[in-house]
């Protein structure tokens, strides 16, 4: 990323790895979720604190999506600055 | 003016009840009349429809239809956007899955809130950059557009249908429960409302009512969360753990329950509510019609937000809905079941709530929100039908505006009546989980073929319509044969296909059919469709 290549296709791959990057990550969170609920419920349904009734079930699926909101922020971020640097020049 | 006809069809029930006529017998025993209810529910629909014919008469161009006329933030656009996405389906189904399954149910929540950050990584920037919206257009620009517009209008009509039945239901069993109308009046009147709404509106989803509306459904779904919560202290766990004392399955309602014993429909379902969203036809229109890119991501961003933040909700819809109408004779029926049909389990939380005032105003909102998606999804099947298969296809182009005008007129009608037909036979199936169907058609056939194109040189006109037809098939195939149709429709006693949804084996198969293909053909227009991709990228 820190190297200056004048071609116009830079920001453009720049953009690429990054989304799939992103989409990796939130596939990664979504399928480990939907996969511990089929192989592992057991540990989904241990409550986050002792005693408690709220269980992890709840904690990673708020966890999930938050994920995608902090994600899509993220990107747009990283895109909007790469758009302005490359304005910018 | 429907509204008239929508009043004086109230009116008749009112006169008609101490009379008890046949039509209306059924009705009085399932729920007896609620005027404070229905005069807001009435009034608030009203309003809503006022406020669509004035921005409809202020509506010129197509610009203007989805730009606002170019003066808008990249906030409001982002609240459009969800708005397009939050349907009263969603609204509906989502907390009545939750009251009848419990976790099971936040898994299908979960899972929507995974798609429009999909969108935004995969596909925005990059359909930004073409300068193109739907999905037809990225296709035809690289590849040829006859058979890309023949596959892309059926898989439009398919998605379409399967949307539409889901908001057919919750609209349906929403008028059944508000004026006591037998269930098969409500969907024909649903059915003659949504006609006349689009015929006469046209362009009736424009941005300023996607906002106002996306505001009032936000608006409305958080104070009953908050008042559900103010019960509880804030104390979300003596919630669930009320939740759990009154449900038949005590605490296994609040961890999955399906997914251990059927895990394969499980991962099934987790791909089409991730991939479902990015290969609807009418979601992607609204991107980018703000001033500048810059406006542009900052409204994905919005959008993402307001659309999690909704699902999120539904954690305490569901199980506040569940604590809220157990054990009360006025929501739940002789059987345990809920009066007035599954999906009614937000509404009648809150009645329990807010009262009467609070379930018209709820009631209004979620039917002015059904009419809204309904009526976009005639629209977008009406326009597959007119300007895709007749326009483009049968007259190749040859058409003056007027009668493609009178044939997409003649689509809406007919819509009208195959929504009213499948929603009848759909009749008390959950309306989120019906929407999880069109998920499954579209990320099998739509997805795959957008996805590629916009990232594959090899993807070739054959490959892509020779996949994106096998994906459409078979996942059309295995849905009718499986649960949904082939047993709670059709009244067989097993599937013959057991998968469901059957999104597992029908999306790998289409990118595989279009790989496959693609990489056979040997013909000129291949040549010519990777050469297009070329010059696409080198003019990015």
């Amino acid at each position: 990323m820190e190297l200056y290549k004048p071609s116009l296709r830079v920001p453009d791959t720049q953009d690429v790895s990054l989304g799939v990057i992103l989409t990796i990550i939130l596939m990664v969170a979504y399928f480990g979720f939907v996969a511990m609920g089929a192989f592992a419920p057991a540990v989904l349904a241990k409550p986050v604190l002792s005693g408690g009734t709220v269980n992890w079930a709840f904690a990673y699926g708020l966890f999930v999506i938050v994920l995608g909101v902090v994600l899509t922020g993220i990107y747009v971020l990283a895109v909007n600055r790469a758009d302005a640097r490359l304005s910018g020049k | 003016m429907p509204m008239h006809r929508h009043a004086a069809r109230a009116a008749l029930t009112v006169v008609a009840l101490p009379l008890a006529t046949p039509a209306f017998a059924a009705a009085a025993e399932t729920s007896s009349l609620n005027l404070t209810a229905i005069s807001l529910f009435l009034c608030f629909v009203l309003l809503t429809l006022w406020i669509t014919w004035k921005a409809a008469q202020r509506t010129k161009s197509t610009d203007d239809f989805y730009a606002a006329g170019g003066n808008i933030t990249g906030f409001q656009n982002g609240l459009a956007i969800a708005g397009d996405a939050m349907s009263a389906g969603a609204f509906l189904g989502l907390t009545a899955l939750v009251f009848t399954s419990g976790f099971d149910g936040l898994i299908y929540a979960i899972g929507y809130t995974t798609g429009m950050p999909i969108v935004v990584f995969l596909l925005a920037e990059r359909l930004r950059k073409l300068g193109r919206y739907t999905f037809t257009d990225v296709v035809c620009s690289r590849l040829s557009e006859r058979p890309i517009r023949i596959f892309a209008a059926c898989a439009s009509l398919v998605v379409v249908a399967f949307y539409l039945i889901a908001q057919m239901v919750g609209a349906g069993q929403l008028i059944q429960l508000l004026f006591g109308l037998d269930y098969l009046y409500a969907e024909f009147l649903v059915g003659v409302l949504m006609v006349c709404y689009v015929m006469f509106g046209g362009m009736v989803a424009t941005t300023w009512v996607q906002i106002i509306k996306a505001g009032l459904l936000m608006a409305g779904a958080t104070l009953i969360v908050l008042l559900v919560l103010v019960t509880y202290r804030f104390d979300f766990g003596a919630l669930l753990a009320q939740a759990a004392a009154v449900h038949p399955k005590g605490t296994a309602i609040l961890a999955p329950q399906a997914a251990p014993k059927d895990p394969l429909s499980a991962l099934s379902l987790g791909l089409a509510l991730m991939f479902g969203t990015a290969g609807l036809p009418h979601i992607l229109m609204r991107f980018f019609t703000v001033p500048d890119a810059r406006a542009a991501r900052v409204s994905v961003f919005w959008a993402a937000t307001f659309m999690n933040y909704f699902y999120a909700l539904v954690f305490v819809l569901g199980f506040g809905a569940l604590v809220m109408t157990a054990g009360n004779p006025a929501y739940i029926g002789v059987g345990g079941a809920l009066r007035g049909g599954g999906n009614m389990a937000a509404i009648h939380l809150s009645h329990a709530v807010g009262g009467d005032a609070m379930m018209g105003f709820i009631s209004a909102v979620a039917f002015a929100t059904i009419l809204a998606v309904v009526s976009g999804l005639t629209l977008a099947g009406a326009s597959a039908v007119s300007h895709d298969l007749y326009a483009g296809v049968i007259r190749r182009g040859r058409l003056d505006e007027k009668s493609e005008l009178r044939i997409s007129r003649i689509a809406t009608f007919v819509l009208g009546l195959v929504a009213i037909g499948l929603g009848i036979a759909f009749k008390g199936q959950n309306v989120a989980y019906m929407v999880s169907l069109a998920f499954a058609v579209a990320c099998s056939s739509t997805f795959p073929v957008l996805l590629l194109a916009l990232y594959w040189r090899g993807l070739t006109t054959t490959g892509a319509v020779v996949g994106g037809t096998v994906g459409l098939l078979s996942a059309l195939g295995l849905t009718l044969v499986g649960p949904a149709v082939w047993v709670k429709v059709l009244g067989n006693p097993a599937p013959l296909f057991a998968m469901d949804p059957p999104t597992l084996v029908t999306l790998p198969l289409a990118f595989a059919t279009c790989w496959l293909v693609s990489r056979l053909d040997r013909s000129a227009q291949a040549a010519n469709d990777r050469e297009r991709f070329d010059l696409q990228q080198q003019a990015a």
